[in-house]
């Protein structure tokens, strides 16, 4: 992964490009620092609570790595996104508390905390209640990071290389990673014999 | 959009793709939307496309995730905390200390374990409530402890809700209802309030008993499943599905008063004072909301008028010169029926007429 404080080039802090809100905190804003906080605590917790399950752990997570920042801003280098920074930072630092940065790649890797919310005002009868179930059981039974990638498209709706960053991997993996997850969830529902199509469209077309 | 692209796309394909999303996204699908005129010409000239991405716009509805609401308490005091520590930097170490990015060594300990291994484990004993409580000026007078942060869930009406508690609880509310706990639970006591009606799946704990207030009435799992339901104004219903509850109510000046229940059994409150009227429930008729039926047994106007409001999002005013009799009861069965079909079947022959205008019914003479 390119991360930003080891690019190397403190380059202009006016270029359009990077993230203004982390400028102005990287030169000492306390205002800005607070800002961005309150901006992207709500999505960084709610993204290290999939990770790791524990809401203390999360939140103790979450504070380190603002403690962190704060701490190293003069180090640090631009970005062109603090969002995405932060969520790649803190996405590493519980994977480490977890189990270590070597586990990561191991089939210890936590699960991902996705749960698919279907709308329930679509849900008609047992039949699709039933369907909806289905859906969500196969989607709850992807792998973690098929699960995660997926999340982050629809869910954060980051593109792909916006994913590979956080990931911390190349973008390509991602495009297989979000592919294999639908296809994999097509096949789980193929064993009940349920087409994914078939199943939207029981689900979804409003009945009368 | 780049119209060549799309040639070999499937919905999958579509579902993914940036140009598709944004149309989704814009929200605006009427025929006025730049977007949408875009796509829907192009897909007149590629009809065989129609299908897929149908397809694509079905799956682009579904792929929503649950959300954790993290409200603006946690962030205000996550700041004060992070001010303080910052504030505390001449005594080295403190980012160390929690979590140890920097420093792995000093925590080698893996503090929990994988959530399916966890949630295998619960699934063993689940325990299933209905609630249904009724509108409260009570509501909250429980949860007033000052730094005690709350959780707020409300379904929105029309739509019912579900959610997963910290604790692995699942909850399915019921439009227009609302539970509230405190953002962390007390490691002896799961506490948490109900106004309107909802479905739990307590996640059994021995040490830390599941505890439900509604109004004056208070449930407490105790086995492993039961139900409750409580009707608009002061009356509660807890009617238990499987497994054992303890029902009971603490209300000042009243003598303490309390029922056990077990499967099939339920206990009806009426007011302070009375002791619980305990029968059994036909499951059908108390669990009918989540499977989307609208059920009335001999509900009276209040009753009929807070379920049809909530069901389908409809404020209901009542004309001053029509004088409704409140024991004017409904007794009936509705799925999938709009909301004039229900209305009337309660005005039948003639009782009154109404008139519906976006999201306001009004009843006149």
């Amino acid at each position: 992964m390119k991360e930003p404080e080891k690019a190397g080039f403190l380059t202009a802090a006016s270029d359009a490009a990077y993230d203004a809100l982390w400028e102005s905190f990287r030169q000492g804003d306390t205002e800005a620092f607070e800002d961005m906080f309150r901006q992207y605590y709500p999505v960084l917790l709610n993204y290290g609570m999939r990770i790791t399950r524990n809401e203390a752990e999360a939140k103790d997570c979450v504070q380190s790595l603002f403690l962190q920042i704060w701490e190293r801003r003069q180090f640090l280098g631009p970005t062109t996104s603090a969002r995405n920074y932060l969520l790649a930072s803190l996405r590493r630092s519980i994977l480490k508390k977890i189990g270590g940065i070597r586990q990561v790649y191991t089939e210890d890797f936590p699960d991902f905390q996705a749960e698919l919310s279907i709308e329930t005002k679509l849900i008609q009868s047992q039949v699709e209640a039933e369907n909806a179930r289905l859906l969500k059981e196969a989607f709850d039974k992807l792998p973690a990071r098929q699960k995660e990638a997926i999340f982050l498209r629809f869910y954060e709706d980051q593109d792909f290389d916006e994913i590979a960053r956080i990931m911390n991997i190349s973008t390509r993996a991602v495009y297989k990673l979000i592919y294999k997850g639908l296809d994999n969830l097509q096949s789980q529902l193929g064993k009940n014999n349920i087409d994914l199509a078939y199943l939207l469209v029981l689900l979804l077309i409003p009945v009368g | 959009m780049d119209r060549h692209k799309y040639f070999s796309f499937k919905a999958v394909d579509f579902l993914l793709d940036e140009d598709f999303r944004r149309w989704m996204a814009s929200g605006d699908h009427s025929g006025d939307s730049i977007l949408t005129k875009q796509w829907e010409a192009w897909l007149l000239a590629n009809p065989h496309k129609r299908e897929e991405v149908e397809k694509a716009r079905k799956l682009f509805r579904i792929m929503k995730f649950r959300n954790e609401i993290i409200d603006a308490g946690t962030v205000d005091r996550e700041w004060a905390k992070l001010q303080e520590s910052i504030g505390n930097f001449g005594s080295r170490g403190t980012a160390d200390t929690l979590c140890a990015d920097n420093d792995p060594g000093t925590h080698t300990i893996r503090r929990f374990s994988p959530f399916s291994q966890w949630r295998a484990g619960i699934a063993a004993a689940v325990a299933a409530i209905i609630i249904l409580a009724g509108s409260g000026y009570y509501y909250f007078k429980e949860i007033k402890a000052p730094y005690e942060a709350i959780t707020e869930h409300t379904a929105p009406k029309g739509q019912r809700l579900t959610l997963q508690l910290e604790d692995g609880t699942r909850v399915l509310l019921n439009a227009g209802s609302t539970i509230s706990y405190p953002r962390n639970f007390k490691p002896e006591r799961r506490e948490l309030t109900l106004h309107g009606e909802a479905f739990f799946e307590v996640a059994p704990n021995p040490r830390s008993p599941f505890v439900i207030t509604s109004g004056d009435v208070t449930t407490e799992v105790i086995g492993t499943s039961f139900g409750i339901t409580a009707y608009p104004q002061k009356q509660v219903d807890v009617a238990v599905v499987t497994g054992k509850v303890k029902v009971y109510t603490d209300t000042e000046g009243s003598a303490p008063n309390e029922v056990f229940l077990t499967p099939n059994q339920m206990a009806t409150f009426k007011e302070a004072g009375k002791p619980f009227l305990v029968s059994d429930f036909d499951r059908n008729k108390q669990l009918a909301w989540m499977s989307g039926v609208l059920y009335f047994d001999k509900a009276d106007f209040p009753q009929v008028r807070t379920k049809l409001e909530n069901w389908y999002g409809v404020t209901i005013v009542v004309d001053h010169g029509l004088e409704l009799d409140d024991n004017l009861l409904l007794t009936g069965k509705y799925q999938d029926q709009p909301l004039e079909y229900v209305l009337d079947a309660y005005r039948y022959p003639d009782r009154f007429r109404y008139q519906i205008r976006n999201d306001t019914v009004t009843i006149f003479r």
